[in-house]
């Protein structure tokens, strides 16, 4: 993948984008999760194949940068449509993405549904159930937050979530980092991730949806599905055995929900 | 203005005793006692001769009682009117109150109550009470305090009522009534835990920077250079009274007598009232990058934990707290020694003394008081009399107070 700067003097963002030759004929947006240790898009090089894909560096994550205050996820679309459109035009996209990634790609998708081909939601934030609130990722300290994002926080993958280091400077920038891309998503996630989505629902009747949650997963609990369920009738929404909340790393659910995205449009 | 009921396997069982704190460790029955000891004990400084008593602002937590700083403080206003001592509310995080305008009020209520006495504190807010207590958003807090800040100041100068439209309040008509006492407004101080936008923001609204520490002057001493060189650069006077400081002060006949009125109440606060959990410390977001980086060990040097931190706090020995300068504690001529050499060493022209302290019960406070007004205040130099306070009720012109009940002087010792 190439990457390419975009530089939005009117709002003060400069996007990191990365994308193959936009030549295949669907195009897939990916939009990273609120933990910015895993940006790049876990679907495999077979599916990758399959289209364009795009990934937009969320602003204020460190690749791709931010001068402005936008603290409203509308602000964040808006903006992320700026993106994507310079990079491909007025043709309509899959819009895909994880946990806060995937939050962003619906509030895309209500901003324009004529633009939106079909969507890929990871873990998504939207709905809160008082009775199940999940736990707080602002507040627990990397060692506890571990069981409450993977199925196995003792494997190799969960390892290189918080890298830990015997140099005080070198540990105090891992600490940094990770204030830095949990600020960002305090903006939008803070202090209850919910959006009221299910308020403007009714923009996406007509759009495919695939939502995915992990069974394991404590940060946005599986339980929240019925939520969706209930405002998005038409979506196929699964929840993964033996996955926790960066299923799309975890597992291979993601390949297999988008595969059957892109095969859902192109009709066969 | 602790809670003195947590349990002795507090640290053990329980998480934090800030945010989320059991609620079944409240003894509300305790708390009313509590709150009458402490409101007692700030009216006995002000009638033996402190400078000014002041209240503060928590939330869900056991160390700190006050929610409301400005109830405590509408509690003591009448009754310290028959004292020369000022009322100081360190606390009202404007970013907390929607409409902000409301800290407006209640402060120039208080100011007109109390005759003209009030000095207010400004504080950004720490994590624990302003991000997950209240839900303030921790990327925007600052911002947020600033407008906060700027309504509240412009709601106090106005001669007319005006419009406000901010980015985080919006309102058509502002219109305190009434407006401050002191005029244009009380004197503004400027609290922080050390992070440089909160010194800048102080030095460039040209009010003194207090630091919130519970780790005394010797661990602050980096600050406050930082602090300097931000006055200096900025073009302002090197004036002591544009700094100050928290300190837990104990005085006792002797060094010995201090540690054997004192420890046990100290070791209280240091193992169970900052058993916070570290995540609830600073919320992402509520220091800037830039704070951050400001503080980052030399390259290539070991990971160890900081000294001046609650949890090695919590195992220190009362010799190390005093040692190190965490406390102020011992005969007359100790305290006062340490004091005057702290003033001296970072040009602190302001104290804010902590004198009740953890578990200490109300008589062992009162004669903390007595022992500190009587013995260390009056042989206090006046090491930085030459230099203006600019930053202190002054007498309001044409303004006389009212008659009011000397109360005060009915405190029971």
């Amino acid at each position: 993948m190439k990457s390419q700067t975009l530089n939005c003097e009117q709002s003060g963002i400069s996007f990191e984008v990365s994308h193959e030759q936009i030549g295949k004929q669907s195009t897939v947006v990916w939009i990273h999760g609120e933990f910015g240790s895993f940006e790049d898009p876990p679907f495999s090089k077979e599916v990758q194949a399959l289209a364009n894909i795009v990934v937009v560096h969320l602003p204020g994550w460190g690749k791709s940068t931010s001068s402005s205050d936008i603290d409203r996820l509308d602000q964040l679309a808006t903006a992320m449509w700026w993106a994507v459109e310079e990079i491909c035009g007025d043709t309509p996209v899959f819009l895909t993405g994880h946990g806060l990634g995937a939050t962003i790609a619906v509030e895309m998708a209500i901003q324009q549904p004529r633009l939106t081909l079909g969507l890929l939601l990871a873990a998504p934030f939207g709905f809160f159930d008082e009775s199940d609130p999940g736990v707080d990722i602002f507040a627990l300290m990397p060692k506890d937050l571990m069981k409450h994002l993977y199925e196995n926080p003792n494997s190799d993958l969960a390892q290189t979530q918080f890298p830990s280091s015997d140099d005080g400077y070198e540990r105090g920038l891992i600490a940094i980092r990770r204030v830095e891309v949990l600020g960002s998503a305090s903006r939008y996630l803070f202090p209850i991730p919910d959006t009221n989505i299910g308020d403007r629902a009714y923009r996406l009747s007509k759009v495919p949806m695939s939502v995915l949650f992990g069974k394991s997963d404590g940060v946005v609990p599986s339980g929240l599905s019925a939520q969706w369920a209930k405002s998005f009738p038409h979506a196929e929404i699964q929840i993964i055995p033996e996955a926790g909340h960066m299923l799309p790393y975890e597992t291979t659910a993601t390949d297999r929900a988008l595969e059957k995205l892109l095969a859902v449009k192109s009709g066969s | 203005m602790p809670f003195d009921g947590l349990p002795d396997d507090f640290k053990a069982n329980h998480r934090s005793v800030w945010v989320d704190i059991s609620p079944e460790l409240q003894d509300v029955k305790r708390m009313h006692v509590l709150f009458n000891d402490y409101l007692d004990e700030l009216e006995y400084a002000a009638v033996k001769g402190f400078d000014a008593i002041g209240v503060n602002e928590h939330h869900s937590n056991a160390y700190g009682l006050m929610s409301s700083p400005n109830m405590m403080g509408a509690a003591l206003s009448r009754r310290i009117m028959d004292t020369q001592a000022q009322l100081l509310v360190m606390g009202d995080a404007v970013s907390l109150y929607n409409p902000p305008i409301r800290v407006a009020e209640e402060l120039a209520m208080l100011d007109v109550m109390c005759g003209g006495r009030l000095i207010t504190g400004f504080p950004v807010g720490s994590s624990q009470d302003a991000n997950f207590a209240y839900g303030v958003k921790p990327a925007s807090m600052r911002a947020k305090h600033r407008e906060g800040f700027d309504l509240v100041l412009k709601a106090w100068k106005s001669k007319e009522v005006f419009s406000f439209n901010g980015r985080f309040t919006k309102l058509r008509y502002v219109n305190p009534w009434p407006k401050p006492l002191q005029n244009p407004h009380p004197p503004i101080w400027m609290p922080g835990s050390g992070s440089v936008e909160t010194m800048d923001f102080a030095v460039e609204m040209d009010v003194p920077f207090f630091l919130l520490s519970y780790f005394g002057a010797n661990f602050a001493r980096g600050n406050f250079e930082k602090y300097w060189e931000r006055v200096e650069l900025a073009g302002r006077d090197r004036n002591p009274h544009r700094a100050g400081m928290v300190q837990l002060v104990m005085v006792a006949d002797t060094d010995a007598e201090a540690k054997k009125l004192y420890e046990k109440h100290v070791q209280y606060f240091y193992q169970r009232c900052t058993h916070i959990y570290p995540g609830f410390t600073e919320a992402p977001g509520y220091k800037t990058v830039r704070s951050l980086k400001d503080v980052l060990p030399a390259k290539g040097s070991a990971v160890k934990s900081r000294p001046d931190s609650f949890a090695a706090a919590q195992k220190y020995s009362w010799e190390e707290l005093i040692e190190q300068g965490i406390v102020i504690g011992g005969s007359p001529d100790t305290v006062r020694e340490s004091l005057e050499a702290a003033a001296k060493e970072s040009s602190i022209g302001n104290w804010i003394l902590l004198m009740h302290i953890g578990s200490m019960p109300r008589e062992l406070a009162m004669h903390n008081i007595d022992m500190f007004t009587e013995k260390v205040m009056p042989s206090l130099s006046p090491i930085f009399a030459e230099s203006p306070h600019n930053w202190w009720p002054k007498p309001v012109e044409g303004f006389e107070s009212t008659q009011v009940d000397p109360v005060a002087r009915s405190v029971r010792r």
